[in-house]
């Protein structure tokens, strides 16, 4: 069973774009701004601040480090990783099981959202999208694609499929073409254009001024302050703390085990201080500047500082899918900006998406030794299989099951684990020393003590608040309509039988390596 | 926009692009260059 040689990186900025692209997702632009209304505009900025400071930084620097460091040991993904961090305990592999399953959980259904981003960009163009002219027919348009109705706009599913079909074949052949052939590339390319749209979309909504004359105040000026202006009595919430805390983990892909699998593909003395603050702030930039100057000015110079606040409550899906179509339908160049919109959309999931794949073809790879492309093609027929569900029971639950498991639970448990595993058990001296080699920036000392007491303690009062408070309700059911608990029920069982095929697996490609170990001697 | 929100944007969009030119001048000034 002889490996093929490791993959790396082949740049810096490559390495710095790919974990920038994994973090700018479709949150950046949909979840962050509606986060930000409604918690305290501007004075949301102070929790999240806080939070990217003592969780959201400190999180990436200990995953970069306890990737490159299992990748010095031929692992990829989140149970060989975890082993080499922690060699004594035999178990801590099937702990790392965690960070090949949430991906994989969140794959299940992310692809499928995202090939909705690539047939409104496809809509666009064609100009049946701008066609829709009122936020009903945007509405039916939406349900008309998802297949929850069938309307003048779509007659069955078979669009919805063949464009989560293209959209899947696209995923599917990066990640044969590999780290430095696939993945490398596309970000290199896909993720400077994401943010140029970014750019271009921020200017055309930040210059639409007040176009209503019979509403001045109505001007993308005051769209802004619905985002910035602060309401400091905000603060004295709970829940606004710790929506703070949860848009900063989100945001970055922490916890996930994609960082890990990402950082263990560089080689031994590269940089990771400083190229995790990098990619850390190209996400910043997408989110704060990009993503807070687009959707709610928009929405607010064409619906006022009224219907904004309904809009927000329908949710971050609708804003994105439904009001901001009907917005570009009033502009001049309408059909380009909306293009450009959903086209950024869709480069923003498919940079996140692809690298949903990596822990799970890496472990392939490295546990089995399997070749990329074996191991690519068991890879896309097994998730070509688990993403059904959530394309034809989109409105049986399965979708908000799986973003429980896959984007909350199974993320944040992950995180709590490995923090507590690199700072506490792997021992925070050796952390910060391996931290450090070959780095290109000396990182404060400050953040040895908030590495190993702040950040866990933040992560297990999110742990501890978030289970009682929002995830006890979810897991017990409570508000899933009747007809929908066999759909919810039969997304768990699928969830925990992979669970178990995984731990299988684990055992069995350990078994494997012991034996040849043994041969050998 | 009233002031404050004046303020709270110009802080963390001055924040956000002061690390992102700090990181990449020190990644292009750095000796390994681009390169890993």
């Amino acid at each position: 069973m002889a490996n093929a040689p490791r993959e790396h990186w082949g740049t810096r900025i490559g390495v710095i774009l790919a974990v920038a692209g994994s973090a700018v997702g479709l949150g950046n632009f949909l979840r962050f701004p509606v986060q930000a209304a409604e918690n305290g505009g501007g004075a949301f900025m102070i929790p999240y601040l806080l939070a990217l400071v003592f969780i959201g930084v400190p999180m990436m620097w200990v995953e970069w480090t306890a990737g490159r460091y299992g990748g010095g040991y031929g692992h990829s993904s989140a149970p060989g990783i975890f082993q080499a961090l922690w060699k004594r305990n035999p178990a801590i592999k099937y702990v790392g099981v965690l960070g090949i399953l949430g991906p994989l959980i969140i794959y299940m259904f992310y692809v499928y959202i995202e090939s909705w981003t690539l047939a409104y960009s496809y809509y666009s163009l064609t100009g049946k999208l701008t066609a829709a002219a009122n936020a009903g027919q945007l509405t039916g348009f939406l349900s008309g694609l998802q297949g929850l109705s069938q309307n003048g706009w779509f007659a069955s599913m078979a669009p919805a499929f063949i464009f989560f079909c293209i959209t899947f074949l696209i995923n599917i052949g990066i990640t044969y073409f590999g780290i430095r052939g696939g993945i490398e590339k596309v970000c290199n390319i896909a993720l400077p254009i994401l943010l140029i749209f970014g750019v271009l979309l921020a200017i055309r909504v930040l210059t639409l001024f007040a176009p209503d004359p019979l509403h001045p105040d109505w001007s993308s000026f005051n769209g802004l302050g619905f985002l910035w202006n602060p309401d400091f009595s905000a603060l004295k919430s709970g829940k606004v703390w710790l929506a703070a805390a949860g848009q900063v983990f989100f945001t970055l892909s922490l916890g996930m085990g994609v960082i890990l699998t990402y950082s263990s593909y560089l080689r031994e003395t590269d940089d990771i201080a400083l190229s995790g603050l990098t990619a850390a702030s190209t996400n910043e930039f997408a989110e704060v500047i990009l993503g807070g100057s687009i959707i709610v000015p928009a929405a607010f110079v064409f619906f006022g500082p009224e219907g904004i606040v309904d809009i927000a409550k329908s949710g971050a899906f609708n804003l994105g899918f439904v009001t901001m179509p009907g917005i570009f339908g009033h502009l001049p160049l309408g059909q380009l900006f909306s293009f450009l919109w959903f086209f950024m959309l869709f480069l923003a999931g498919i940079t996140s998406s692809i690298s949903l794949a990596q822990p799970m073809v890496g472990f392939l790879e490295d546990e089995f030794g399997m070749s990329r492309r074996r191991a690519v093609l068991i890879f896309g027929i097994f998730t070509f299989i688990l993403c059904q569900p959530a394309v034809w029971f989109l409105s049986n639950g399965v979708v908000d099951d799986l973003d429980f498991w896959g984007g909350n639970f199974f993320i944040v448990l992950g995180a709590t684990i490995e923090i507590i595993l690199v700072a506490w058990i792997f021992g925070m001296d050796k952390a910060w020393a391996e931290m450090h080699v070959g780095s290109s920036i000396r990182v404060p000392r400050i953040f040895r003590f908030i590495i190993k007491y702040i950040t866990p303690v933040f992560l297990l009062i999110i742990l501890g608040t978030w289970f009682v408070q929002d995830w006890i309700p979810f897991i017990f059911m409570e508000g899933v309509p009747s007809e929908n608990i066999p759909y919810v029920l039969g997304t768990r069982l699928g969830i925990l039988a992979i669970f178990v095929l995984l731990c299988a697996m684990v055992r069995v490609a350990w078994q494997r390596k012991k034996r040849a170990a043994q041969k050998e001697v | 926009m009233d002031v404050g929100g004046w303020i709270m944007l110009g802080f963390m969009w001055g924040g956000v692009i002061t690390l992102l030119i700090y990181c990449f001048a020190k990644i292009l000034t750095t000796d390994k260059s681009t390169e890993l």
